[in-house]
């Protein structure tokens, strides 16, 4: 008996959907780009920044964290979109005053993407590394943040890996030059530093970002892409689908810092109305709304 | 800031792991070609101070080689280990530059913040500069509009040559390890100088916060730090603090208080305690907290 659309557990609906508009969408958009890379020096980690290029001091931060990992196995993939007002210029001169070993591990797309969602499918499409993370600007990491996951990825190879991040509020500084200064406001909120399971309902409103490394299994052999019409929900949806199929290893360590700044949205807010991290109730109707999307993706409506 | 400016960078090195310091090269050497391209002209010199040398003169070579972009680039083996004080003295005491950027040897520094770090001394008052750290800031506070701090940390700061050989760098007679930072900051404002916390300046500084969002300090910090407090307290004017802290740790048990407390004990009955500095407390503000023992030496943001 075919149950109805919505009595289906997610792994079923996931199958489903690569059959109809996602995978059109992947073999339109970017399977050419991941043949393009396929065969090229592999890593274990990609990192993809995408970014609007509005705040590189921030932007400077997030980098230096990256050049003291004590596990370099890592590339960076930085996705400029909707860059406005010469801010991918300012973006490309700030990396090219990196170090030289650190600027090779970085590669450039910008204009290409109109949207963040699209933005981290380009660069997935783009990635050569065995797992993907998301970093923005407002992410700060400790020195063993890509040793966490690729320590938890022995023995839980192709799941999807949870390290804990904690949250901050900083504050910018306002300068007499182009580059602001900052500085935290208030110690950091560890919350979020509990188990998955434990958080109940809306867990994953609260687990995305610089906690959470995607194996890119999802990407190239079931092409799950990110939902390019919406904003901060795009990344909940995907850790709900990708759960659903690859399952969570939780390495429990503390790996970072999202800082949130006074008196700004968080960057993953600024392109929807919808928040990341939420209230239980918020949360709820949330995962309603996505839950809904996804179903009504399989009937052909997005 | 006039032409040909000169920054030595130095950094009292011990038993550090050669890939770290390769990624600390990295980053200053990225920092030392945006201050040139300002007129900026930089030096590096390392002093080691591990029972034996990291560095083969060899391999040293090779490093002088590949960081060209430096004026000049050196390295020292000091035979002893001689603490960051002293070796930072042995480093710096010399120095012929205009200023001297004294860091830890690990901590990687973003291609602005040479630059970032000299812009404060454009006022005459200033007399050091200091770093802002991430990705776990130091939550000390300052004054959010003159970015006046009371004390700086000793991870990455940067000073006149001139004003850090007036005061004979750091006190190496009372300090081995931890508070000497302290110390050295209020003689710099004792000197008549402000310190300025430069929030545009971000160094990297690989500490870490537990899933609590608490930080943990090291043994070696915990070893170490209550009997440096104790003789920081008692040198700032603060003696019978010094005995209340003395006595609360000890009474707790806490890791390292017997052997401080002997310490302090052989110091004091050698005559060999640290001469009192600002009686008044005109710069020194010591406090502790009653609940949880810790000792503060400026207002605090908040806690970790």
């Amino acid at each position: 008996m075919q149950l109805e659309n919505q009595e289906r557990p997610l792994g079923v609906l996931d199958q489903e959907l690569t059959q109809g508009e996602e995978e059109r969408v992947y073999e339109s958009k970017y399977a050419r780009i991941v043949a393009e890379n396929q065969g090229k020096s592999s890593c274990f980690l990609s990192v993809v920044i995408a970014t609007e290029g509005k705040h590189p001091e921030r932007l400077q931060d997030t980098l230096l964290c990256l050049q003291g990992q004590a596990d370099q196995d890592f590339e960076i993939i930085l996705v400029i979109f909707r860059g406005q007002g010469g801010n991918d210029q300012v973006i490309r001169q700030m990396i090219s005053t990196q170090g030289e070993a650190f600027q090779k591990k970085i590669r450039i797309a910008e204009g290409k993407a109109g949207s963040r969602g699209a933005a981290m499918n380009l660069g997935m499409a783009m990635a050569r590394g065995d797992y993907v993370a998301f970093l923005t600007e407002d992410d700060l990491l400790f020195d063993h943040w890509v040793q966490s996951f690729h320590e938890g990825v022995e023995n839980h190879e192709g799941m999807i890996l949870r390290s804990y991040t904690l949250a901050q509020e900083w504050s910018k500084i306002e300068s007499k030059t182009d580059w602001p200064g900052s500085t935290t406001v208030s110690g950091p909120d560890a919350s979020a530093c509990v188990p998955f399971e434990t958080m109940g309902e809306g867990a994953e409103c609260r687990c995305i970002g610089a906690g959470i490394a995607f194996p890119m299994d999802l990407f190239r052999d079931r092409h799950f892409l990110m939902n390019e019409g919406i904003g901060s929900e795009a990344e909940v949806e995907y850790l709900i689908r990708g759960r659903s199929v690859a399952g969570i290893y939780e390495t429990t360590r503390t790996v970072g810092i999202r800082r949130s700044w006074q008196g700004e949205a968080k960057v993953t807010e600024r392109h929807t109305e919808e928040k990341a991290s939420l209230p239980e109730g918020e949360s709820r109707s949330l995962l309603q709304k996505i839950g809904s999307r996804l179903r009504g993706m399989m009937r052909g409506n997005k | 800031m006039s032409q040909q400016v000169s920054v030595q960078i130095q950094a009292v090195l011990y038993q550090n792991d050669k890939i770290e310091l390769t990624r600390a090269l990295d980053a200053a050497k990225a920092a030392a070609k945006v201050a040139w391209e300002k007129g900026i002209q930089v030096s590096l010199l390392w002093g080691d101070a591990s029972p034996e040398g990291i560095y083969s003169e060899e391999e040293w070579g090779q490093i002088q080689r590949k960081y060209a972009a430096f004026q000049k680039i050196e390295y020292r083996w000091f035979g002893e280990n001689t603490g960051y004080g002293k070796g930072n003295n042995l480093l710096g005491l010399n120095a012929t530059t205009d200023y001297l950027l004294v860091m830890n040897p690990e901590i990687l520094l973003s291609p602005r913040t040479i630059v970032d770090l000299l812009a404060p001394f454009a006022d005459p008052q200033v007399g050091l500069v200091e770093a802002r750290q991430i990705p776990v800031e130091h939550p000390k506070g300052f004054d959010l509009q003159t970015k006046e701090t009371e004390w700086a940390s000793g991870a990455c700061f940067m000073i006149p040559t001139a004003l850090y050989q007036e005061l004979e760098g750091f006190d190496t007679e009372t300090f081995f390890m931890y508070c000497e930072d302290v110390d050295f900051s209020w003689r710099v404002r004792l000197a008549g100088k402000k310190l300025y916390y430069q929030t545009q300046a971000g160094v990297f500084h690989a500490r870490r916060l537990s899933d609590t969002g608490e930080y943990k300090p090291s043994l070696t910090e915990a070893k170490y730090a209550l009997l440096t407090e104790l003789l920081l307290s008692y040198k700032w004017g603060y003696p019978e603090f010094a005995q209340k802290q003395l006595q609360m740790a000890l009474d707790r048990g806490d890791f390292g208080s017997q052997e401080a407390a002997e310490e302090f004990a052989r110091r004091e009955a050698e005559g060999r305690l640290p001469k009192m500095q600002d009686p008044e407390h005109k710069i020194a503000k010591i406090t502790q907290n009653e609940r949880h023992g810790g000792v503060y030496f400026t207002t605090q943001r908040y806690i970790l």
